[in-house]
């Protein structure tokens, strides 16, 4: 049975979201060999304000690369949420850091809290890989991706001598995830 | 500036098919890229100002990066109005055009419409732009050079692609005075694109012969060269604190950047 995954990244501007988006669809696309579509927005008022990263997986070929139907929305901020949650589909998943969006609605779908900044900066000891956090979380919640494909879309994009930090923070995100689900 | 051979029309020897470049592209995608290119080939030459292909894709298509990613086509164009009259022109026969944005997102010395365009299978993305003051920098060089020409040879089929690509040296400027980097390099976040891109040109670039002289007074034409020189130095200054402490450059580099506009 073939499958579409829908993500969307949301929050605010120099949070990384776009760069998580790349990394999401490239591990998909080139590394895991599914289909991938990803596209960036930012809000009318001016870069550095709202953002927006959307990925769509998929094992065929992607009719229409616009999501409609959420299967996953990370919200990085309590607007983005707000304006968003309700592309969710039933079931889906919300995941949001709770020291960022104090207020997540509820709904017929699934809500998951992991503190990314603070795993961050507490766990990797660099608040700036909250984003690589994020998409740990995102690979071991969705499944859609492997931890193989992400780690060298991950590998491809950062510095020499870097890539240590961000598989730590990458590794650190999918067991905050096994936590949240009680896994 | 330099010459880069495959911008001279007919004075270029003959190119390995398909170019080296292709290689940095997604096998699954190539075709599909390539046949976009190919389109927007004959999309440009009736316009009075055309778009000029600038960002990553012109840095791959000048064989300045060499990594395989999910490239978009950023179009940069001389106004918001040649945006919206492009936007609102019909897709070429064969080519599907879907828009993410329901209108021209403007933000602070920019102005952007994302799209998205398929001509196989894939989707790729195909964003406009209006970025002033920077279509002069880069319509001025195309004025001189020309569009990039390659003819690519993909299985049984050819295609002709004609387009106008910035010259990395521009897209260098372009990217060292953008309002962004300070902030970029300031936060430390040195996955950033334009971090990336601006120490892969310094690596390949400083020792070319013309590149400190070309920046230097193209710099000086457009009022950049303050600009130009702190955003080298800030870089420099943060290459640790951004993750490059390994990165290898050429060891002139610091006297050339001591040296820029003085």
């Amino acid at each position: 049975m073939s499958f579409r995954f829908e993500i969307r990244l949301s929050g605010s501007g120099g949070q990384g979201l776009i760069l998580a988006g790349k990394v999401l669809a490239e591990a998909a696309a080139i590394y895991d060999g599914k289909n991938a579509t990803q596209s960036q927005s930012y809000g009318p008022e001016a870069r550095g304000g709202a953002s927006r990263s959307e990925v769509i997986i998929s094992d065929e070929d992607i009719d229409y690369p616009k999501a409609e139907q959420l299967d996953l929305l990370l919200a990085l901020t309590q607007e983005a949420c707000d304006k968003y949650v309700g592309h969710l589909r039933e079931n889906g998943i919300l995941l949001v850091d709770g020291s960022l969006v104090p207020n997540p609605p509820a709904g017929t779908f699934r809500i998951v809290d992991i503190p990314f900044a603070e795993i961050a900066e507490k766990e990797v000891g660099r608040s700036l890989v909250a984003n690589i956090v994020a998409i740990g979380a995102i690979t071991e919640l969705s499944r859609i991706v492997s931890i193989e494909g992400v780690e060298s879309a991950i590998l491809a994009r950062v510095p020499k001598g870097t890539e240590e930090l961000n598989l730590k923070a990458f590794h650190a995100g999918i067991e905050a995830a096994k936590r949240a689900q009680g896994g | 500036m330099g010459t880069v051979d495959v911008t001279m029309d007919g004075q270029h020897p003959r190119l390995p098919i398909p170019p080296s470049w292709c290689v940095f592209v997604d096998p699954e995608r190539r075709r599909d890229l390539i046949s976009i290119l190919a389109e927007l080939s004959g999309l440009w030459e009736g316009m009075v100002e055309p778009f000029i292909i600038v960002g990553a894709l012109s840095l791959v298509l000048r064989e300045r990066l060499r990594f395989t990613a999910l490239w978009d086509i950023d179009l940069l164009f001389p106004s918001e109005e040649a945006v919206e009259t492009f936007a609102d022109r019909r897709p070429p026969g064969g080519v599907r055009v879907v828009a993410y944005d329901d209108q021209l997102m403007r933000g602070a010395g920019i102005a952007s419409l994302h799209t998205a365009w398929r001509i196989c299978s894939k989707w790729i993305n195909v964003d406009y732009i209006y970025r002033p003051p920077f279509y002069r920098l880069h319509y001025s060089t195309f004025e001189k050079d020309g569009p990039l020409i390659q003819e690519v040879r993909l299985g049984e089929e050819t295609f002709q692609i004609r387009v106008p690509v910035a010259h990395p040296w521009d897209v260098f400027l372009e990217k060292i005075i953008s309002p962004r980097f300070s902030s970029v390099v300031e936060s430390g976040y040195g996955m950033h694109p334009d971090v990336r891109h601006i120490l892969f040109l310094l690596q390949s670039e400083t020792e070319q012969e013309g590149f400190w002289s070309y920046l230097e007074q193209t710099a000086r034409v457009f009022g950049l060269v303050e600009g130009v020189r702190q955003g080298m130095e800030l870089l420099l200054a943060n290459r640790d604190y951004l993750g490059y402490g390994e990165f290898e450059l050429p060891a002139v580099l610091d006297a050339k950047i001591g040296r820029f506009g003085r």
